[in-house]
């Protein structure tokens, strides 16, 4: 749960997103629904939480799937630590 | 805020020179790469107005292919790079008569102003923002642009494909940019740890979060204790703020500007 939080906290800071649409869970749908998640931004994500767990994606790993929720994001994120 | 051309060695250089005409001591400005430099405009213009408000003179240069100087991106190598802030030094040594001149990279600008430091003997101090440790990350992160733009495409183009490619091709072009092979492929090749600049050099390193957490993240540790074991002198500090240079929308870091002016001030005293 502390990475999905940390995840979270992540996808909400580099989009800039504020008021009621900052709050995101397990099931929140990210790509497609955020309008604010463009390429840069998948792109930008990516690179927040490479420094922010100190790790590194590979890219074979990267698609659409992964940024289809909050809760896909993070769980595979949690593989990589 | 005096803005000129500098007789760059590939082309000319738009410069912002803000500060007094003699400084207690200048800076030049290191500036990241692509969209992050961009990202970065507003942290540096408004950190440079205030350190040139302490009597620091800060130089900030549009690099060769970029910005308002003379050349196209493509046509940039980071060797071209190189010799564009090596020439701010000179500018600054000639014109400004300041006998302490630091460099202050930000992300793969840090990368830029490290190698300038290793080769130019003036240079003995480094002031560091989130500095990229690995190049091969930075250009990753960079070229992902195009895969994220290609996830709904049958041909996905990664990473790795793409660095194929620009061997290969000569020319890659992504988000925008026209990338030249003699520009990544030496990026790619930079590891931080290997950099060390074999001489007594003061580093001022700031890294942001957007947690409040402390801890210095393994590959950061390992810089630091190489780089010290060569006798330079590291500082550290972890600053909580928003993440500027990754963010969509233009942000600002108030308490990164004023612990990093303090820093030089300070620094300028002791070292100066």
């Amino acid at each position: 749960m502390a990475v999905e939080k940390t995840v979270a906290a992540v996808v909400i800071n580099t989009l800039g997103i504020t008021g009621s649409r900052n709050k995101l869970d397990t099931d929140s749908p990210l790509l497609g629904a955020i309008p604010e998640l463009d390429s840069l931004a998948v792109v930008n994500i990516l690179t927040a939480i490479e420094e922010m767990f100190d790790i590194i994606i590979d890219d074979e790993d990267v698609s659409a799937e992964l940024f289809a929720t909050l809760g896909s994001l993070s769980a595979f994120i949690e593989t990589k630590l | 805020m005096k803005p000129f051309y500098l007789d760059g060695p590939s082309g000319r250089l738009f410069c912002l020179w803000l500060g007094p005409d003699k400084p207690m001591c200048s800076i030049i400005y290191c500036p990241p790469f692509a969209e992050e430099m961009n990202r970065c405009r507003r942290m540096a213009s408004i950190t440079a107005m205030a350190m040139a408000d302490n009597g620091i003179g800060v130089l900030i240069p549009d690099l060769y292919g970029t910005g308002d100087s003379e050349g196209d991106f493509g046509d940039s190598s980071w060797e071209k790079w190189i010799d564009d802030i090596d020439a701010c030094t000179h500018w600054i040594q000639s014109n400004k008569k300041s006998a302490e001149v630091s460099l202050w990279g930000i992300r793969v600008g840090a990368l830029l102003a490290t190698e300038v430091c290793r080769r130019n003997q003036q240079i003995s101090s480094l002031l560091f923002w989130q500095p990229v440790t690995s190049g091969s990350t930075a250009i990753t992160q960079f070229l992902r642009i195009k895969l994220a733009a290609s996830f709904r495409k049958i041909e996905r183009e990664t990473p790795n494909t793409l660095r194929k490619k620009l061997e290969a091709e000569k020319k890659v072009e992504v988000g925008g940019y026209n990338l030249n092979p003699e520009l990544i492929i030496p990026i790619d090749k930079l590891k931080m740890e290997n950099l060390f600049p074999e001489k007594k050099v003061s580093v001022k390193w700031f890294d942001v979060s957007s947690f409040d957490e402390d801890l210095i993240p393994p590959s950061v540790k390992n810089v630091i204790e190489i780089w010290e074991k060569t006798g330079c002198q590291i500082t550290y500090k972890k600053i909580h703020g928003t993440t500027f240079w990754a963010t969509q929308e233009m942000t600002v870091c108030n308490e990164l500007k004023n612990k990093t002016i303090e820093a030089v001030i300070q620094g300028a005293i002791i070292d100066g």
